[in-house]
């Protein structure tokens, strides 16, 4: 057997015991390596949708069959969006009404005075 | 597991996992330092601003999740050897011998490096090996902080010899030759141990060892051995292995004993990922340390 010598171990006599117990370090992280590469291995093939396992399938299909629970629909517009809408209309309409139909009932009213207003209208001139 | 080696001047890593006992390339990667990092100051209060340079491509190469960082580094950055020990001495006075022995080779350098020791399994040897390697504190402190900072965990550090031997180890005599950029290196086995390491040269298909670190007996007889095995001859009772296309004369030599030789290549038994890029020119042959790095998470 070729003889061990490692300069980052025990200076000194380095007995077959220093070597393996750095032999058994050696093989502790490359067995956590091996276990991390397994692992991201494992997750990569669980991304991937061919190589997805029977129980994955199972619990997917299981997902597929239950109806989803139907959601409760949002009320679109709340009360008080509904009455502050409905108020600032009647105030545009109040806004309209006042600028264009009292201006032609003034208007109407200037052109046919009725009678007891002429009458009255007579008097004061004579 | 991030994978780094420092070896002549290059910069080389792997990022690999380990998926059902078997290596997964993610990357491999080779970048040439530039030269005023080959040879690094390691006692240099400025060595973390060095080490900062060097590694930071490879640490951002890695992907966040991975937190292991292994390390392999060249006779530039550890002192590696193989020591003889009388087999008389028990384990207690084999250490006060060695630190006896290396603070006489180290002088003034000694109470600023840190040892490493390791006993070579060396029974049928009449003397006991025993691996030593030294490193300078302040080079291994800014090296774990530095990976530490990059919130990644510094799980080993070994010469790149221990490295490329672990690639290559044979249970019988054997010799493996390594391309080392210009050059090659020898690491010698017995009983499926390294026992010697050096480099070798040829001259008329004659190997000849220079500096031999190690059980020099064994590598003198084995390169004789080597030496005494003619092209067409059948019968080899040792071990050769090359690793890399081996340079300059050694070429001829290849080629005329390929039945003999066997070529490694050190990552043909890892997997590649699909989206490992090589760039052009990338001589998987140099990973040799990086494969051995690796290689190691799998025993």
């Amino acid at each position: 057997m070729t003889p061990e010598l490692n300069l980052f171990g025990k200076s000194g006599f380095q007995d077959q015991e220093v070597v393996s117990e750095f032999n058994k370090r050696i093989d502790l992280a490359a067995q956590n390596a091996a276990r991390l590469k397994a692992e991201r291995r494992q997750n990569e093939e669980a991304v991937s949708p061919k190589e997805e396992s029977a129980e994955l399938e199972k619990v997917l299909q299981g997902v597929k069959s239950k109806k989803k629970p139907k959601k409760k629909r949002r009320k679109k517009y709340s009360g008080h969006e509904i009455f502050s809408f409905v108020l600032s209309s009647a105030i545009i309409a109040l806004v309209l009404w006042y600028f264009v139909l009292k201006k032609s009932i003034v208007s109407t009213v200037s052109e046919y005075l009725p009678r007891s207003f002429e009458v009255h209208q007579q008097n004061s001139d004579g | 597991m991030l994978a780094i080696s420092i070896r002549s001047g290059w910069l080389r890593y792997a990022h690999a996992d380990v998926v059902d006992e078997a290596i997964v390339l993610n990357s491999l990667i080779a970048t040439k330092l530039s030269k005023e990092f080959h040879r690094p100051d390691m006692r240099s209060v400025d060595l973390s601003v060095v080490l900062g340079v060097i590694l930071q491509e490879a640490l951002r190469a890695c992907p966040d999740y991975e937190k292991e960082i292994s390390l392999s580094l060249d006779e530039r950055w550890v002192d590696f050897q193989i020591i003889p020990v009388d087999k008389k001495l028990n384990a207690e006075e084999q250490e006060a011998y060695l630190n006896w022995f290396m603070e006489r080779r180290l002088g003034s350098l000694w109470p600023s490096s840190s040892l490493f020791f390791s006993q070579v399994e060396s029974n049928a040897s009449e003397q006991n090996w025993v691996v030593a390697s030294v490193m300078a504190k302040n080079a291994l402190h800014s090296l774990r902080s530095f990976v530490e900072t990059a919130r990644k965990n510094p799980v080993w550090l070994e010469p790149s010899t221990l490295s490329m031997a672990r690639l290559v180890t044979t249970d019988g005599p054997g010799v493996s030759f390594f391309k080392d950029h210009r050059s090659v290196r020898a690491l010698f086995f017995y009983g499926g141990t390294l026992r010697a390491f050096g480099y070798p040269q040829i001259r008329n298909s004659q190997i000849s060892m220079g500096a031999i670190t190690g059980d020099k007996d064994l590598a003198v007889s084995i390169i004789r051995m080597v030496n005494a095995l003619q092209p067409g001859s059948t019968m080899s009772s040792i071990d050769i292995r090359t690793v890399g296309e081996l340079p300059g004369k050694w070429r001829a030599y290849v080629s005329s004993r390929k039945r003999h030789l066997e070529k490694i290549s050190p990552i043909s038994g890892f997997k590649k990922s699909r989206r490992i890029k090589l760039k052009k020119g990338t001589d998987e042959s140099d990973f040799s340390e990086v494969a051995g790095l690796l290689l190691r998470s799998l025993t």
